[in-house]
């Protein structure tokens, strides 16, 4: 078993925004830190989530504390995280089959939790947001807009890196050094490196896994109550809209459409769904089905725009101490310091919240860590210092080519560390997202890339319409050339077609459907990726 | 599921499984690599203009509309459309004074017929080419069409008008700015030919340049305005008994029938089937058996036909072709579909100059290899382009039809009297 | 406008009928609604490449033979398949689409990622396995183009260096090459190809030339990326160069596949062929069980007349069939088609595993005759990618399956006459 030299203040488990967010905070107060990812970046409910830039507003009736604190958040990354938010607006729109007198209601709770909410004519509604259902009756204006958490996550990953804090991918802890009650670090399989086990020490690990931070805490010897709420969702082509529409009345299925980057997103359902089956969401042909019944409500053209996938999530619900029945669920968040709630010394959880709240998250987490390390004296900054991309944009240098504006919309000023020169770095390798080969080489020596999925979380490649076509030959021959590893490659793309294709399936019809038969024919028959054994899905 | 059956989005740009094969038939791209290709401006760039107007690029300029891209797509996606579009939608400033005039057909073909023998010297003169080439960056290769000193409405009033009630049946012809101002003797031929055949012709009440050239140059409210007094002339004639309204030009009849909806948005579809190509009227008469043609004994020539853009995209192609092979002394040659590089007026500019002569290279050679007694074709650009960069003479299928025509007999064969 | 023969779909299917009608002097009209699948082809055709249990084939007749009853292949005698088979191989020749491969046993070609892959037929230029092994020593060097992102050498190499070949790999660029680099996204293999020409075609020849000066290698590869719709630059480009070359297929759109699309479509058309460039067949007019006439999106009210019809109109990405969230249809003529009814068995989570869906198409009966309403249709069959029961993809039939189809309905239809 491999030994890691350094010793830690603290290890966050957990590469989702939360984990990555407690790393930073920790890196930037000045704590020596170790973030440890199981997967990928974002791979779980981070990265399968809306992108809402919640206002609050949708929790402004049930749940006051939640809408106070997503709108000071949504205020704060705006300044923040100026790149991954899109500034689009909301509705909350009232369809003559609900119930008008709610708007009122909902105005009210907005402005008590400090929501500027403001009922606007419908007509007005309609001019300034063309899809939306003709039909309405009632329109309140919200501050939502969208967020995009890839790069989010990635941007406070970038800066934990860049104050000193160590960063592992595809590691997964498997258990926990302990002396006594004291954790003391965590062992962890290296997935990549044919399973390695490897340890790592530290004053304080932080349980910052989401959903599977149940399983964390149960190895931990702690019991955390968790219950997995699955959302399933659906991504449509293009942006219908390009103002958040959401229903006016109370939370319920497929009542927010969020328009993000080049896609819009419907969703989502809400349903318990054992433990068991959180690490393989699928989405059925019943949630397909109320998506699409009740999105057509928001915008009516959904009835006929091409839909790219459907995918589905896990919110780590958690259930109140003063209730293990779990009947009494939080959407609020768990700060848990386990020496003071199960007498486990050296171990914090941080979990329920939403990816609004990460940054608060992590300030309330990294505030635990540091009265545990007697470091009460390091200050959060978080809410005032910009994430790395998302400075102040100098204006004097106006991107020209598509791949370049796309780019910057993307890394925001980190943009300008993409090789751009010569007409090789600019050639687009991802022509629906517009990700040339220098944002493929910037994302493989910077932004922890492996493989393709890591590429596709960093860029958007094969995000776009196809799916994945051309790009994803072209990203691995790029790939390739750092490790020299063919039958990797090979065997890379042909997961990664599998991977976009589990998306499709759900929505495999109509242009879809023959979208799936010429990517099927390219890579089977054409490149012969058929021969090659069917491998375990990338993750 | 009652929904999904179709996908529907503007010109089907969602319906693009991004295969590629548009960028293998764009002439464009290959010889001026600025040009983002078909695919780049169209489809996947409408993503991002959706999502930010900013995406939009200057570079789309360089697109011809030649719309090969939409012949080719195997998903009927309207790439052309789309990025024609984009350029009226997004593209900034105002059209430059060059694109403004090469766009107003009506203007400079009205002021120009008025004193024809001095524009055309001056047309044709150094040191005005000069100006031009400098000033107004009109490429100095180019040789601006002569303008006839009479129009063709004129020549109609006159000489043609009166006896057009005689027939029993009508068309209107839509003659285009090139007929009424630079060569009215294809109209001439188109009356001479329809007439022969029992069919009376008229003109529009009020006829506007069908607005190709101003639509290119994103002269959009006047091409609107153009448009629609042309609509509503074709009504008017279509109410008034003419059985279709008929052009000679294969883009004025494409603009027509396609672009006034597709890319003005404006609702043509009640006159839309019956606007139509004279081949194609002439094909269908034919075909009917309504009419006979009888050609002369002695008409022998060898004829290269090339396809102009619009011709292929409109789809009548099959109309010119056969109705050329039905002559008896006609040994036809149809070209290779490649696109001559005019473009109507994009290879008057000279930013496009080479850009133009290197896409039409191509149908020059083969058109050299064929060697033609003369080219057929169904637009007057391409007859400058092809004429200029080959000095062989073009003409359009109904000048051929007139020539080979015996038209006493013709209209003896069709039990005229008149 | 009418015809003898109407041919719906301008793909591998529909233009080898219309071929082999148009070469007894049968007056066809060809209606194409958009390029067809055969572009992303790379220069090779299968008859049968995989067994229905995925096994390579080796020598195709016989696993022919074995194909379930459901498959197009099953309605041909069994003693004829052979025959179809070189007919089908003498048509493509006689319209100047010269290959290598025979029906008795498959070869292996060289897929653009670098995988070996069973073959009946490639064109004579492109690279195969076999034509490596004749070479005087196993050495090759592989030339990639610089910039350009379609072309995978050290996939090629990968693959041949475990068949025993020594690879050099070498990078060829020039100014030209370098003109083209600066667009974006139009460094493509079609676009490299079409300014190959003339002067830029010879100093391409030098480049690879020079480059190559060093290497002892008995051949060079090169990426398809070079005209192959007339035979004049490959030979040119083995003169400049000075040794024996192949062409490697590309990924997307492929050039030698343009290759047979362009000469199988010129050759058509110098038959006096009538092309329908453009068009799509949105309705049809029946009397009882016969097909009177067609109607495409641009000519308006003017029908398409003929004695018989043939729908070659492809599958799913070609629009030939269309799947809505429920059912399997064919759209112009609402023909019968064969699907799983339920759709959740339609797919499976491998792509590249077997998709019942994508087995289903157009129930003819034994002559090919379309389906309608449980009924033949007199003069309507189908051929090609739109047929049910022929799981092209999984089995690498695709080629075969539409040129012997194709074959088999255009000699009836003469036969009938």
């Amino acid at each position: 078993m491999k030994k890691l030299d350094k010793h830690y203040d603290v290890i966050v488990i957990g590469g989702g925004a939360t984990g990555a967010g407690t790393a930073r905070d920790c890196a930037l107060r000045g704590l020596k830190v170790l973030l440890v990812e199981r997967f990928d970046f974002t791979h779980g409910a981070t990265g399968r989530n809306h992108g809402l830039l919640h206002s609050g507003a949708r929790y402004a009736v049930t749940d006051r504390e939640s809408a106070t604190e997503c709108i000071e958040e949504n205020m704060i990354l705006r300044r923040i995280a100026a790149n991954c938010v899109g500034d689009t607006g909301g509705f909350f729109i009232t369809l003559p089959e609900d119930d008008l007198a709610y708007q009122q209601t909902f105005i009210d709770s907005c402005r008590a939790a400090g929501i500027e909410a403001e009922a606007i004519d419908p007509a007005l509604a309609r001019q300034l947001e063309p899809s939306v259902n003709p039909d309405l009756i009632g329109a309140v204006k919200v501050p939502d807009g969208s967020i995009d958490p890839f790069r989010l996550t990635m941007a406070n990953v970038l800066d934990a890196r860049l104050h000193g804090a160590d960063v592992l991918t595809y590691h997964e802890v498997t258990d926990y050094i302990r002396t006594g009650n004291r954790i003391e670090g965590v062992l962890m399989l290296d997935h990549r490196n044919g399973g390695e086990q490897i340890q790592a020490t530290a004053d304080v690990v932080v349980n910052a896994s989401g959903i599977w931070g149940h399983l964390l805490a149960e190895k931990a010897g702690v019991s955390v109550k968790m219950f997995p709420a699955k959302g399933a969702l659906l991504v449509f082509g293009h942006r219908v809209n390009n103002i958040v529409i959401n229903r006016c009345r109370k939370p319920a299925n497929a009542d927010i459409l969020v328009p993000g980057d080049t896609v819009c997103v419907i969703g989502t359902t809400s349903d318990r769904v054992p433990f068991e089956s959180v690490d393989r969401m699928e989405v059925t042909p019943e949630e397909v089905d109320v998506l699409l019944r009740e999105g057509i409500k928001l915008a009516p053209s959904l009835a006929t725009t091409r839909i790219l996938r459907a995918y589905a999530g896990v919110r780590p619900l958690v259930a109140s101490d003063d209730d293990p029945s779990g009947r009494s669920i939080s959407r609020g968040i768990v700060c848990l310091d386990h020496a003071q709630r199960d007498g486990l010394e050296g171990f914090v959880t941080i979990t329920g919240g939403k990816l609004m709240t990460y940054r608060l998250m992590a300030e309330w987490a990294t505030d635990t860590v540091c009265r545990k390390l007697g470091r009460e004296n390091a200050k959060c900054v978080t809410a005032e210092r910009p994430l790395p991309g998302s400075e102040q944009q100098s204006s004097d240098s106006t991107p020209v080519t598509a791949g370049a504006k796309a780019s910057v919309g993307r890394h925001g000023t980190l943009a300008a560390n993409i090789p751009a020169s010569t007409g090789s770095d600019r050639a687009l390798v991802c022509e629906c997202e517009e990700v040339s080969v220098g944002e493929i080489e910037y994302a493989i020596k910077n932004l922890h890339v492996d493989n393709l999925l890591n590429l596709r979380r960093r860029t958007r490649l094969g995000m776009g319409t196809c799916q994945g076509q051309l790009c994803i030959c072209r990203a691995a021959a790029i790939l390739e050339k750092h490790d020299s590893c063919v039958s990797r490659h090979l065997g890379g793309i042909r997961q990664f077609v599998n991977e976009r294709w589990k998306g499709m399936q759900p929505v495999a019809w109509g242009d879809n459907l023959a979208e799936a038969q010429f990517t099927a024919w390219l890579y089977g028959s054409v490149a012969g990726l058929d021969v090659l054994p069917p491998t375990e899905e990338m993750k | 599921m009652d929904f999904q059956k179709e996908n529907i989005s503007r010109h089907n740009f969602e319906q693009c499984t991004k295969c590629t094969v548009c960028t293998v038939v764009c002439p464009v791209t290959p010889i001026n690599t600025k040009y983002p290709g078909p695919k780049q401006a169209g489809p996947d760039g409408e993503r991002y203009r959706l999502k930010n107007p900013d995406f939009f690029d200057e570079a789309f300029k360089y697109c011809l509309n030649c719309k090969r891209c939409e012949v080719a797509c195997p998903s009927d996606v309207r790439i052309g459309d789309l990025i024609l579009s984009a350029r009226l939608t997004y593209s900034k400033g105002k059209p430059s004074l060059r694109d403004t005039m090469l766009a107003e057909t009506d203007v400079m073909g009205s002021l120009a017929t008025l004193c024809a023998p001095v524009v055309n010297a001056s047309l044709a003169m150094k040191p005005v080419k000069y100006v031009m080439d400098r000033t107004l960056k009109i490429d100095s290769h180019r040789q601006f069409p002569k303008y006839a000193s009479t129009k063709f409405e004129t020549w109609f009033r006159r000489h043609a008008a009166a006896e057009q009630s005689k027939y029993s049946r009508h068309i209107s012809y839509f003659h285009g700015c090139y007929v009424n101002y630079n060569y009215p003797d294809l109209g001439k031929a188109l009356v001479a030919v329809c007439n022969a055949l029992g069919v009376g012709v008229r003109l529009l009440d009020r006829e506007r340049c069908c607005g190709v050239a101003k639509i290119a140059n994103r002269l959009v409210k006047e091409a609107t305005r153009d448009a629609e007094i042309n609509i509503a002339s074709i009504r008017k004639a279509l109410a008034d008994g003419s059985e279709a309204v008929v052009a000679t030009s294969s883009t004025c009849c494409f603009t027509m029938r396609d672009e006034y909806h597709h890319v003005l948005g404006l609702d043509n579809s009640d006159i839309r089937r019956s606007v139509t190509l004279a081949t194609a009227y002439i094909s269908k008469l034919i075909e009917r058996g309504d009419v006979r043609l009888v050609f002369r004994d002695d008409y022998r020539r060898r004829i290269a036909y090339h396809t102009p853009c619009h011709m292929e995209r409109m789809g009548f192609t099959q109309y010119s072709v056969a109705l050329l092979k039905s002559i008896p002394g006609v040994d036809l040659v149809v070209l290779n579909p490649n696109c001559c590089g005019i473009a109507g007026t994009y290879g008057f500019k000279k930013e496009n100059y080479e850009t133009s002569q290197a896409i039409g290279s191509r149908l020059f050679t083969e058109i050299e290899n064929v060697r033609p007694d003369f080219v057929a074709t169904d637009c007057e650009t391409c007859k400058w382009q092809i004429e200029m960069s080959t000095g062989i003479k073009v003409k359009n299928p109904v000048e051929v039809l007139f020539e080979a025509l015996d038209l006493d007999a013709t209209r003896k064969a069709n039990n005229l009297t008149i | 406008m009418k015809f003898e023969t109407i041919i719906i779909g301008a793909g591998l299917a529909g233009v080898s009928a219309a071929i082999r009608l148009a070469e007894q002097g049968k007056d066809v009209a060809l209606i194409s609604a958009g390029r067809s699948a055969m572009h992303f082809n790379s220069g090779s055709l299968g008859l049968l490449g995989f067994d229905n249990n995925h096994q390579p084939v080796s020598s195709p007749v016989e696993a022919m033979e074995s194909m379930p009853d459901s498959h197009p292949y099953k309605r041909f005698e069994a003693a004829s398949l052979t025959e179809f088979a070189d007919n089908a191989a003498d048509l493509l020749r006689r319209a100047g689409v010269k290959t290598v491969g025979n029906v008795r046993e498959n070869h292996m070609r060289i897929t653009p990622l670098g995988l070996c892959r069973p073959a009946w037929l490639t064109l004579e230029q492109v690279v195969t396995l076999e034509a490596l092994k004749q070479l005087e020593r196993p050495h090759v060097a592989i030339v990639g183009i610089a910039g350009f992102l379609d072309f995978y050498p050290r996939f090629i190499a990968a693959a041949l260096e475990k068949e025993g070949f020594r690879c050099d790999l070498l990078t060829v660029d020039n100014p030209d090459l370098q003109r083209l680099r600066k667009s974006e996204s139009e460094m493509r293999a079609a676009n490299i190809a079409r300014i190959m020409e003339g002067d830029a075609l010879t100093r391409f020849g030098e480049s690879v030339r020079d480059v190559s000066r060093d290497s002892e290698a008995a051949a060079l590869i090169l990426p398809a990326v070079v005209n192959f719709d007339g035979d004049g630059e490959s030979l040119h480009l083995r003169q400049i160069v000075g040794r024996d070359l192949f062409y490697a297929p590309t990924m997307g759109v492929s050039i030698p596949g343009i290759a047979m699309h362009t000469r199988l479509m010129r050759h058509f058309l110098s038959l006096g062929g009538r092309l329908f460039n453009g068009h799509r067949v949105i309705s049809a007019e029946f009397n009882d069980d016969s097909l009177v006439a067609v109607y495409t999106d641009k000519l308006d009210d003017d029908a398409l007349r003929a004695d018989n019809f043939i729908f070659a109109g492809g599958s799913f990405f070609s629009r030939g069939l269309v799947a809505t969230p429920d059912e399997v249809i064919e759209p112009i003529f609402n023909l019968d088609t064969l699907a799983p009814s339920d759709r959740s068995k339609w797919f499976d989570s491998d792509l590249f595993g077997v998709q019942p869906v994508m087995n289903s198409g157009i129930a003819v009966d034994h002559t090919f005759r379309a389906l309608r309403s449980g009924v033949p249709v007199k003069n309507l069959y189908a051929v090609g990618a739109s047929l049910a029961g022929a799981d092209s993809l999984s089995n690498d039939s695709g080629a075969g399956v539409a040129l012997l189809t194709a074959i088999a309905v255009a000699d009836r239809i003469i036969k009938l006459q």
